[in-house]
């Protein structure tokens, strides 16, 4: 083996495992679709056209859209007038879905699955495939950086506490206690009526500042075994610095249950999310999410197209999460199989 | 001795808290170390030998400030370690470093011995780039492991191996003193001479003082200078080491020397074997921490706790039989 190539044991011996673990094909079976839909949303569900003829000019208003959103380039001048989702579908090459997730259209409020619309539309007529890719994004983007906050907390206080241990794991342990006497989800929800205008990332911030306690106490307990071991006490005896000797030689030692909790958290954290949005409370108006588009079948018991694909894909992505996060979990220690659970 | 001891350890004790003393109960202490005082002089070898539980280790880590001490002083080049505020102990960590027992333990498992190498330098900031990778290869040398190993992990390698690298990480900065806290127990008996050697000879290419500590008295007797015996958290035997192995005066002493083995099957001799447990460091009896399991305990040694006291200029022993 060349020097500098060979993977660490662990490294090596999870990958082995994960392939040969049927959990772990299933979860990825479901996740890269997902994977995909967030990522190529705009390229998947838009209204605008890949390409264009217009006024003998060929113009890619899709390519070009993403770059007017986020305000580095204009339109150009020949453009600016044009309504995308009036244009004639022969006259451009256009997404497999050619909606965007908020384009309204009260004409066709309500409509079933049909050619034109394939799941659907909701009540202001905008269409649910483009709501579902979207809202694909939406889940994993919150799932993701909520639970990434959560994990910066959570291995920040995990890692004093089980560290220098005596009183300040004492007092830190009481806080871990504090939070899980409160039940989050209502915690939420009444930080929400303080919040005047909500968004996407007040729900991330949210979400990620009251779930941190399940990866800080298992932070906390890695860190509080490490504590004790040989090379800890070498690092000491070295005379390298506390915060060195917390995140350069214990913190790669005590990853296993943090990676696993963070898999199992990101389900948790989608699932907040969806019920924020379910109950109204979660994301602006103007915004779909899965949560969002199933509120609406609330109001509207015949459009069972509202319930049904919202309902399935959260259910596919939590599932899936859930699953990955198993196959993690029994891959990185057998032993562990059936004590580790997200928060 | 000649000159001025590199280390002086005077009056050391490690007494650790068993809990109890809640509310009015009654606070019970493991007395691990209870007084140990020695000396390295520079350059010198020293074995500290005892069973699995006398201190001998406590005793290691607490010259090193791994563990505070209950009460003692450690004189480090006169200077008192326990003294020292923490910038000034991380630049003599530079100069006191250590081998741990199990080569399995004391590597990081998700560390390249590469990295594990350089961390030293890292750490107390010496050189860049470059300067360090050299000198990890230099040391790398000097304990018999070749190139390839750096960018390899402990699992990677055997028992004898990473103790080697453990001993290329306590060089790397160059150090005077080494605590070897039984740096080849854990190995394999073809390996352990192998490991000794080159402590042996990293020893004389560096002029090393090294504290080696160990349980098997054969061990360190051909690479001691002297060696002190320890029981229960006292050294009960010190001196030169032909002085001890020739005329062993602690009844403690001659057992161990009588445990270990010959290699010649028609040899007979009188052995004088340990019969009894060793008591617990927590309830000590009064009198000589041996009288449980001395084959020539007396009355007096029920009520007196023996002191060292100097036999000749090279030997010490406590034990009432002598004074």
């Amino acid at each position: 083996m060349k020097p500098g190539t060979s993977p660490s044991a662990p490294t090596r011996e999870l990958w082995q495992r994960l392939k040969a673990s049927g959990t772990a094909r299933a979860s990825l079976l479901l996740l890269i679709p997902l994977l995909v839909c967030a990522l190529g949303a705009d390229l998947i569900a838009n209204d605008r056209p890949y390409t264009m003829v217009h006024q003998g000019e060929r113009y890619f208003p899709a390519f070009r859209g993403m770059l007017v959103d986020t305000g580095l380039v204009h339109w150009p001048q020949p453009l600016l007038g044009v309504d995308f989702s009036r244009l004639p579908r022969s006259q451009g090459v256009f997404a497999p879905i050619p909606y965007r997730a908020s384009g309204i259209d009260l004409m066709n409020s309500l409509t079933a699955p049909s050619s034109e619309h394939v799941l659907g539309t909701d009540k202001l007529g905008r269409d649910i495939a483009a709501g579902m890719v979207h809202g694909a994004r939406i889940s994993l983007t919150i799932g993701v950086v909520a639970v990434g906050i959560a994990a910066v907390i959570g291995i920040l206080l995990g890692a004093v506490a089980g560290y220098f241990g005596g009183l300040i794991d004492l007092l830190v342990n009481r806080l871990f206690e504090l939070m899980m006497a409160i039940p989050t989800f209502f915690l939420i929800i009444t930080i929400s009526a303080f919040v005047r205008e909500p968004s996407i990332f007040y729900i991330m911030a949210v979400i990620g500042f009251t779930g941190w306690v399940g990866i800080a106490r298992f932070t906390r307990n890695e860190f509080a075994r490490a504590r004790g071991m040989d090379y800890v006490t070498a690092a000491e005896a070295l005379g390298a610095k506390s915060g060195r000797i917390m995140f350069r030689h214990i913190l790669p030692n005590a990853m296993d249950p943090i990676i696993v909790s963070v898999v199992f958290g990101i389900a948790g954290a989608i699932l907040v999310e969806s019920g924020l949005s379910f109950l109204g409370i979660g994301v602006p108006a103007d915004v779909v999410t899965w949560g969002s588009i199933l509120n609406e079948a609330r109001g509207n018991t015949f459009a069972w197209w509202l319930a049904v694909f919202p309902g399935c894909a959260i259910f596919l992505t939590v599932l899936s999460y859930n699953l990955l996060g198993e196959a993690l979990r029994d891959a990185l220690d057998p032993r562990l199989r059936g004590h580790l659970k997200g928060q | 001795m000649s000159g001025a001891p590199l280390l002086e350890v005077e009056g050391l004790a490690k007494h650790f808290p068993l809990g109890g003393g809640w509310l009015g109960g009654e606070r019970k202490l493991l007395k691990a170390v209870d007084g140990v005082s020695f000396a390295l002089a520079a350059g010198e070898l020293v074995a500290l030998v005892g069973e699995s539980g006398c201190g001998k280790s406590t005793t290691g880590r607490l010259i090193l400030r791994l563990l505070a001490p209950t009460t003692g002083s450690v004189r480090f080049r006169g200077e008192d370690l326990l003294a020292a505020d923490a910038r000034r102990m991380k630049e003599l960590r530079r100069d006191i470093q250590v081998i741990f027992q199990d080569p399995y333990a004391s590597l990081n498992p998700r560390m390249r011995i590469g990295t594990i190498l350089e961390e030293p330098l890292v750490v107390h900031g010496i050189g860049n780039a470059g300067e360090r990778r050299e000198r990890v290869h230099e040391v790398l040398g000097q304990v018999g492991l070749t190139e390839s190993a750096l960018g390899r992990y402990p699992h990677e390698f055997s028992g004898g191996q990473r103790q080697r690298v453990c001993i290329a990480r306590a060089l790397m900065l160059g150090p005077s003193l080494v605590v070897a806290d039984e740096p080849v127990s854990s190995l394999d008996v073809s390996i352990q001479a192998q490991v000794i050697n080159l402590v042996q000879d990293l020893r004389q290419a560096r002029e090393l003082t090294i504290l080696f500590i160990a349980h098997d008295l054969n061990m360190v007797r051909h690479i001691s200078d002297r060696v002190a015996v320890m029981y229960l958290g006292r050294i009960v035997e010190e001196g030169r080491t032909e002085a001890v192995y020739q005329n062993p005066l602690h009844p403690y002493t001659r057992a161990l020397l009588d445990a270990v083995p010959i290699a010649d099957p028609t040899v007979r001799r009188q052995r004088q074997l340990l019969s009894g447990d060793l008591p617990s460091p927590v309830d000590l009896p009064p009198g000589c921490r041996f009288q449980s399991r001395c084959p020539e305990v007396m009355d007096r040694c029920r009520k007196e706790d023996p002191q060292l006291i100097q036999m000749d200029s090279v030997h010490r022993v406590a034990c009432l039989l002598h004074g």
